[in-house]
C-alpha cells in the first residue's frame, strides 16, 4: 500500500486547490511545498479576479474550491469590472492583503482532513509499471502516491532577471526546481520556455497621493463566494497615475539593458500583460500608460505598481519612477524583475489534465503555460478532482465548453497551440452569454455536489437565491395587467406609459427603460424578497431572455457536429485526403469529438468533413464504442 | 448508403451522356484509381506518368480487348477531386463502355452515386459548398445567362464575396470583444471601426440576398400560360413568341385542344410558354378535357398572358372563365388590333393592343413578358448571384443577425449581445460554404447532381 493516494507538488494557487479537492474527496493526500509559509503566496499583484478571471473564481467556488472564500476573507477592496455591461461579462475583482491571503490559505489546508503538508523540493518523479507513482525530494525522501499532480508554477528552471543581474529561482528568495524539469522531459514531455514580469514595489509613505487619482471599491462590496454572507464595509483605496513621455524616453534609451530586448531572455512573454518596455515599443504612438497603485494589505508598507512590469536595471527603474506623477520621490522596496521558466506544452495533456504519455501524472497551473492565479487555481481544482477519480479507477470529470470558462480554457490548452502565456478572456468562449456570473451556481453546484466537494446543506442554501429568481420570473409572467380605467391611470401617472392592451409584468420589464425600480411603483410585492444583486440579475435575465434562448439554439444546432464522438484509438494514418500535418496533430492530441478536432490548429474544415465521415463509417461497421 | 461512407473506396462512372457518340469519358477517383487503371490497361507501363495522356488498349479481366483509347492519370491531391483520378477516353459505343465499367468494377471500383465526384472535391477541400453547387447549376443551365452566373460562382466569385463579408463580421467581433475584454486597460469604448465593418457586412448581405430572385429565375425559369376564349388568337401569339409555327392556327374556334409548350430565353430566364385550349363551356368531350388542362396550367403558371379580341374587349364571359385560375399576375393582350374599329370596346387599363400576325408582334410580346417577370434580373459581370434556396436562406439569416447586432448597439445594449449576433451571422456563413453543414443537408444536396459529376 502506498503512503498517499494523491501527491501534489507545489503549494501555489493550483496546488492548494488540487490538494484541498483531492482530500475532500476522501483521498489520502500530500502536498509537497518548498516552503510552508509560501502556500497560497501571490507572486505577482495582490489581487484576485478581473475580467473572465473573476468568473473563474466563481466557478472554482461553485465547485467547492477555496479561492473565492480566501479572496473574500483577505480582500481589502472589491469591485465588479464591466458592471455597466451584462452579467455575462461582469468581472468581480478584489484587492487582497497578500500576507493575510497566504496565512489563511495555509491555515485552511492545515485544517483540511486527509491532507498532509510536507516541506521539500521535488527533484524527480517515481515511475513504476507505466504509471507515475510518486516523487523524490532533493533531500532524498521518496514519497509514493497513486497519482501525482505537478503545479510547479514558475519554478521549473526559474531564472530571474533584473537588468543584467541574473538569479536562479522561481520567486524572490526561493529556489528553482531543476531536477523536475529533467524528470518531466525524461517522461517524453516537450518543454518550452516562457517569461513573465513583475513591477517594482514602493514604500507607501513615499508616494505623493495628491498627484494621483483615488479609486474606490464598490459600495456595497460583492463577495466572490456564495458562502460569504457579508463583507466588511471598510475598503482600501487604490490610486491611478500614468507614465509620461519622459519616462518613455528613458525606457527607450535603456532598452539594450533590458534582458528581454538584449536577447538574454529566450522565453516568450504574454501579449496581454506586457512589460512596460513592451508597451513603450509596441504602442509608440501613446504618450502615457495607466498605472494602478495597489496596496499590498492593511498593514503592509508595500505598494504594487500594476502596469509597470519590467526587467530594466534598478537604476533605470529608479529614474523612470522619478518621471511619473506621484512617484518622483517614491522609495523602491524591491525593483521589478522578470522570471523565465520552463513549461510543458499542454497539448500533451488530456482534458482531465493527465499527461497523455504518462498516466498518473497530472499538471496544473503555470506549468501548462497559463498566466494568472485564477487560471492556475481552476486547473488545480480540476486536476485534483481527476487525480482523485483516477486513483479510484473512476471516469474523469470533464466539463463542456458551454458549461464553464474553466472548460474553455482547458480545451483551448489541450487542443490549440500555445505561442504565449495563456490568459482567459470571455471572448475565448463561443457561448459567452451562457457563462455569466449569474448562472455559475446552477451550472456548477450540481457537479460540485456530485463530486463530494459541496455538501447537501451548502447546495440547498446556495440554490435558494436561484429558486427565488426562478420564482420571481414566474411571478412576473403571472402578474397580468388589464387596461382598465384605473390601471391605465396608475400606469400613466407612475410610469408615464399608456397601457393599451393586456400585458404581464414580464413583458413590461422587457420594455426599454422599464426597470424593476420603476415597476415597483405599480406593484412592490413582485420583488419583495429579492436583494439588490438578485434584482439586477432578474432584470437582465428578463430583458435578454431572447439572447439566452438563441444562444442555446446555436448550441443545439452545432451539437451534432460538436459532439460526434471520435473513438479512442481512432487511426488517422491511411485516411486519404488528410494532410500529414492533420494526421500528426490529431494522432498526438487525440480529440474525443469532431468539435474538439476542429479546434486543433491546422485541422481544416475539409479535414473535419473527412474525419467526420470516417467516424460515421467506423461507428456503423461495429468499430469500438466512442470514448 | 449515405455520402459520409465515401473516401475509402474508388468510384467509377461514365461522365458523358449514355448512348452512341464519337467519344465517351469514363472517370475514376479514389486511392485505387491507379491500380484499377493498371488492371484495365495491362500494356500501360507502370507506374502511370502523372498528367500525361497515353494511348493504350483496354481489356477486361480475361484479357479480352474492349477498346483502344486514351488514359490520363492525375495523382491527388492536385487532382479535381483531391484524390487519385484517372480519366479514360474511349469510343462512344454503349456496349464497349458498359464492358469497360464492368471491368473497372471487377478490378475493385464501385459505381459512383450522383454528384459523388464533386462531393469528394468538396470533402477534400478543393472547392467549398457554394462552388460545388455551382458545378450542378452550370451543368443544368438552360440559358447563356444562367450558365454565366454559374460559371462565375464556380470560379469562386461568390465565395470571395462571402469571405469578405466573413472578414468584416470577424473584424466587428474582434472590436466588440476588445471592448469587453480590455475595458480594464483601454476604458469602456466601442471602437468605431467595428461598427463600420458591421454596417458593411449588413449592406453586402442585403445586396446578396436581393440577387436570390435573379438566381432562382435564371436556374429554374418560369411558366407563362397563354389563356383566352376560343379564337382569341392564342396560338398565333404563341407562335409569334417562340418565333416558329409550332401551333396549328385556323379560323375555327377550338382548334387547340391539348396544351403545347416551348421554352424561350427572355433576358437569360428560360421561360416556358404554354399554349392552351380556349376557355368555354363545351359538350365536346375532348375539348372539355383541354379546357380543364388550360385551367390547371393557369393555376401553376408564374404569369398568365390573357388574350382577347380587341374588337370585343374583356367581357363578362372572360371574367367568368377566368375565375378559379389562380393568383398569378395577368398580362392583358388585345389581339387583332387590325380589326378593332373606332367604336370597338374600350381597352382595359394596362392592356397592350397588337396584331398577332404583324412582323413585330413577337418582339412586342417578348418585351411584355420579360418586363413582367424578369425586370429585376441582372447578369452584369460585376455582380454575384445566389444560386439556391439554401444559399438564400443562409444569407438572409446572416443578414438578419448582422442587422440585429447593429440594432443592439444602437439601442445601447452591452457589446456582448451584439457579439452574440455576430457569432450567429458567422455560423450562418460557415454553414453556407459547407464548413459546418449537416450530413443530412449534404446528402440531399449531392443527390440532386447527375452521375459522373
Amino acid at each position: 500500500m502506498t503512503q498517499f493516494d494523491v501527491l501534489i507538488i507545489g503549494g501555489g494557487h493550483a496546488g492548494l486547490e488540487a490538494a484541498h479537492a483531492a482530500a475532500r474527496m476522501g483521498r489520502r493526500t500530500a502536498l509537497l511545498t518548498g516552503s510552508r509559509p509560501a502556500i497560497g503566496r501571490m507572486s505577482c499583484n495582490p489581487a484576485i479576479g478581473g475580467l473572465a478571471k473573476g468568473q473563474l473564481v466563481r466557478e472554482i467556488d461553485a465547485l467547492g474550491g477555496l479561492m473565492g472564500g480566501l479572496a473574500d476573507a483577505a480582500g481589502i477592496q472589491f469591485r465588479i469590472l464591466n458592471r455597466s455591461r451584462g452579467p455575462a461579462v461582469w468581472g468581480p475583482r478584489a484587492q487582497c492583503d497578500r500576507a493575510l491571503y497566504a496565512r489563511l490559505a495555509g491555515e485552511r489546508l492545515a485544517r483540511t482532513e486527509n491532507l498532509t503538508v510536507l516541506e521539500g523540493m521535488a527533484e524527480d518523479l517515481v515511475e513504476n509499471g507505466g504509471r507515475v507513482r510518486g516523487a523524490v525530494t532533493a533531500a532524498g525522501r521518496r514519497i509514493e502516491a497513486g497519482a501525482v499532480v505537478v503545479t510547479a508554477g514558475t519554478f521549473l528552471n526559474g531564472l530571474m532577471h533584473t537588468g543584467e543581474k541574473k538569479t536562479e529561482g522561481g520567486r524572490v528568495g526561493e529556489h528553482a526546481a531543476k531536477g523536475l524539469s529533467r524528470a518531466l522531459a525524461g517522461l517524453g514531455l516537450a518543454l518550452g520556455r516562457f517569461k513573465t514580469g513583475t513591477p517594482p514595489r514602493l514604500h507607501r509613505d513615499t508616494i505623493d497621493y495628491a498627484a494621483c487619482t483615488p479609486q474606490e471599491g464598490d459600495k456595497p462590496p460583492v463577495p466572490f463566494s456564495f458562502r460569504t454572507k457579508r463583507l466588511p464595509e471598510r475598503q482600501a483605496l487604490c490610486w491611478l497615475t500614468a507614465t509620461t513621455a519622459r519616462a518613455h524616453a528613458l525606457i527607450r534609451e535603456n532598452l539594450h539593458r533590458s534582458p528581454m530586448y538584449s536577447g538574454q531572455i529566450e522565453g516568450v512573454g504574454p501579449r496581454y500583460c506586457p512589460s512596460v518596455e513592451d508597451k513603450v515599443v509596441r504602442f509608440a504612438d501613446k504618450d502615457k500608460h495607466t498605472l494602478f497603485l495597489e496596496p499590498d494589505g492593511w498593514d503592509s508598507e508595500e505598494i504594487y505598481v500594476n502596469g509597470l512590469s519590467t526587467s530594466l536595471p534598478e537604476d533605470v527603474q529608479r529614474a523612470v519612477l522619478a518621471e511619473i506623477p506621484g512617484l518622483a520621490h517614491a522609495r523602491m522596496i524591491r525593483p521589478g524583475y522578470a522570471v523565465e521558466y520552463d513549461f510543458v506544452f499542454p497539448h500533451q495533456l488530456r482534458l482531465s489534465l493527465e499527461a497523455l504519455q504518462a498516466p498518473g501524472l497530472f499538471l496544473a497551473g503555470q506549468i501548462n503555460g497559463t498566466s494568472g492565479y485564477e487560471e492556475a487555481a481552476a486547473q488545480g481544482i480540476l486536476a485534483g478532482v481527476n487525480a482523485a477519480l483516477s486513483v479510484a479507477g473512476q471516469a474523469p470529470f470533464v466539463l463542456e465548453r458551454s458549461e464553464a470558462y474553466a472548460a474553455v480554457m482547458i480545451d483551448d490548452l489541450t487542443k490549440k497551440g500555445l505561442e504565449e502565456p495563456y490568459r482567459l478572456f470571455t471572448s475565448r468562449a463561443e457561448y459567452r452569454l451562457l457563462l455569466g456570473v449569474d448562472t455559475v451556481l446552477p451550472r456548477l453546484l450540481p457537479h460540485g455536489r456530485r463530486l463530494g466537494l459541496i455538501s447537501d446543506g451548502e447546495y440547498s442554501e446556495a440554490m435558494r437565491s436561484e429558486s427565488r429568481l426562478r420564482k420571481a420570473e414566474r411571478t412576473l409572467r403571472e402578474r397580468i395587467f388589464n387596461p382598465s380605467l384605473a390601471t391605465r391611470s396608475v400606469f400613466r401617472e407612475r410610469l408615464g406609459i399608456e397601457l393599451e392592451a393586456q400585458t404581464n409584468a414580464y413583458k413590461l420589464l422587457q420594455r426599454k427603460g422599464l426597470t424593476i425600480g420603476r415597476l415597483e411603483a405599480v406593484d412592490p410585492s413582485m420583488f419583495a424578497n429579492l436583494d439588490r444583486e438578485e434584482r439586477s440579475i432578474l432584470e437582465t435575465r428578463v430583458r435578454y431572455e431572447g439572447y439566452i434562448r438563441r444562444e442555446r439554439k446555436r448550441l443545439e444546432l452545432l451539437k451534432p457536429f460538436e459532439s460526434r464522438p471520435i473513438p479512442e484509438g481512432f487511426h488517422y494514418v491511411g485516411i486519404s485526403g488528410l494532410s500529414h500535418e492533420v494526421i500528426e496533430q490529431c494522432s498526438r492530441r487525440k480529440p474525443r469529438t469532431v468539435g474538439e478536432a476542429s479546434r486543433i490548429p491546422g485541422v481544416t474544415p475539409a479535414a473535419i468533413a473527412i474525419i467526420s465521415a470516417h467516424v460515421a463509417r467506423a461507428g456503423r461497421s461495429g468499430g469500438p464504442p466512442p470514448a | 448508403m449515405r455520402p459520409s461512407d465515401a473516401h475509402l473506396d474508388t468510384i467509377v462512372a461514365l461522365a458523358t451522356p449514355a448512348g452512341r457518340s464519337a467519344l465517351a469519358l469514363v472517370r475514376l477517383s479514389g486511392p485505387g484509381a491507379e491500380s484499377v487503371l493498371a488492371a484495365l490497361a495491362p500494356r500501360l507501363p507502370a507506374p502511370a506518368r502523372p498528367r500525361e495522356p497515353r494511348l493504350t488498349q483496354f481489356c477486361d479481366g480475361q484479357g479480352a480487348a474492349i477498346d483502344t483509347g486514351v488514359a490520363t492519370f492525375f495523382p491527388g491531391p492536385g487532382s479535381a477531386t483531391g484524390e487519385d483520378v484517372v480519366e479514360i477516353s474511349v469510343h462512344g459505343s454503349p456496349v464497349a463502355v458498359e464492358r469497360l465499367l464492368a471491368a473497372a468494377v471487377a478490378a475493385g471500383a464501385r459505381p459512383a452515386r450522383p454528384g459523388e465526384f464533386t462531393e469528394r472535391a468538396f470533402r477534400s477541400g478543393k472547392i467549398d459548398l457554394v462552388r460545388a453547387e455551382a458545378v450542378r447549376d452550370l451543368i443544368e443551365a438552360r440559358t447563356p445567362a444562367a450558365a454565366l452566373v454559374s460559371a462565375r460562382r464556380l470560379a469562386g466569385g461568390l465565395s470571395q464575396r462571402i469571405e469578405s463579408v466573413r472578414l468584416d463580421l470577424l473584424g466587428a467581433c474582434v472590436a466588440l470583444c476588445a471592448a469587453i475584454d480590455f475595458s480594464e486597460d483601454v476604458g469602456e469604448v466601442i471602437p468605431p471601426a467595428g461598427l463600420a465593418s458591421l454596417r458593411r457586412a449588413r449592406a453586402a448581405l442585403a445586396q446578396l440576398a436581393a440577387t436570390a430572385e435573379t438566381g432562382r429565375l435564371l436556374a429554374h425559369g418560369c411558366r407563362v400560360a397563354i389563356l383566352g376564349r376560343p379564337n382569341a388568337g392564342k396560338s398565333t401569339l404563341f407562335n409569334a413568341l417562340i418565333g416558329s409555327e409550332r401551333a396549328i392556327v385556323t379560323e375555327i374556334p377550338g382548334t387547340t385542344r391539348d396544351t403545347l409548350e416551348a421554352t424561350v430565353d427572355l433576358r437569360g430566364v428560360p421561360v416556358t410558354l404554354v399554349d392552351t385550349a380556349g376557355l368555354r363551356d363545351t359538350q365536346d368531350v375532348v375539348e372539355a378535357i383541354g379546357v380543364v388542362r388550360a385551367r390547371e396550367e393557369a393555376a401553376r403558371a408564374d404569369a398568365i398572358l390573357y388574350v382577347f379580341d380587341a374588337s370585343e374587349g374583356v367581357s363578362a364571359e372572360d371574367e367568368r372563365q377566368l375565375t378559379g385560375t389562380g393568383t398569378a399576375p395577368r398580362l392583358l393582350v388585345a389581339n387583332k388590333a387590325d380589326r378593332a374599329l373606332g367604336d370597338g370596346a374600350p381597352l382595359p387599363a394596362g392592356a397592350t393592343l397588337l396584331c398577332g400576325l404583324s412582323p413585330d408582334a413577337g418582339q412586342k410580346l417578348r418585351q411584355i413578358v420579360s418586363d413582367a417577370i424578369a425586370s429585376g434580373v441582372s447578369t452584369e459581370a460585376t455582380s454575384e448571384v445566389l444560386g439556391s434556396l439554401r444559399q438564400r436562406d443562409l444569407v438572409l439569416r446572416a443578414g438578419a443577425a448582422a442587422e440585429a447586432a447593429i440594432n443592439a448597439l444602437d439601442e445601447g445594449d452591452s457589446p456582448e449581445y451584439a457579439a452574440a449576433h455576430c457569432a450567429e451571422a458567422l455560423d450562418a456563413l460557415a454553414d453556407l460554404v459547407g464548413e459546418t453543414t449537416s450530413e443530412d443537408v449534404l446528402a440531399r444536396l449531392f443527390e440532386t447532381f447527375c452521375i459522373g459529376k
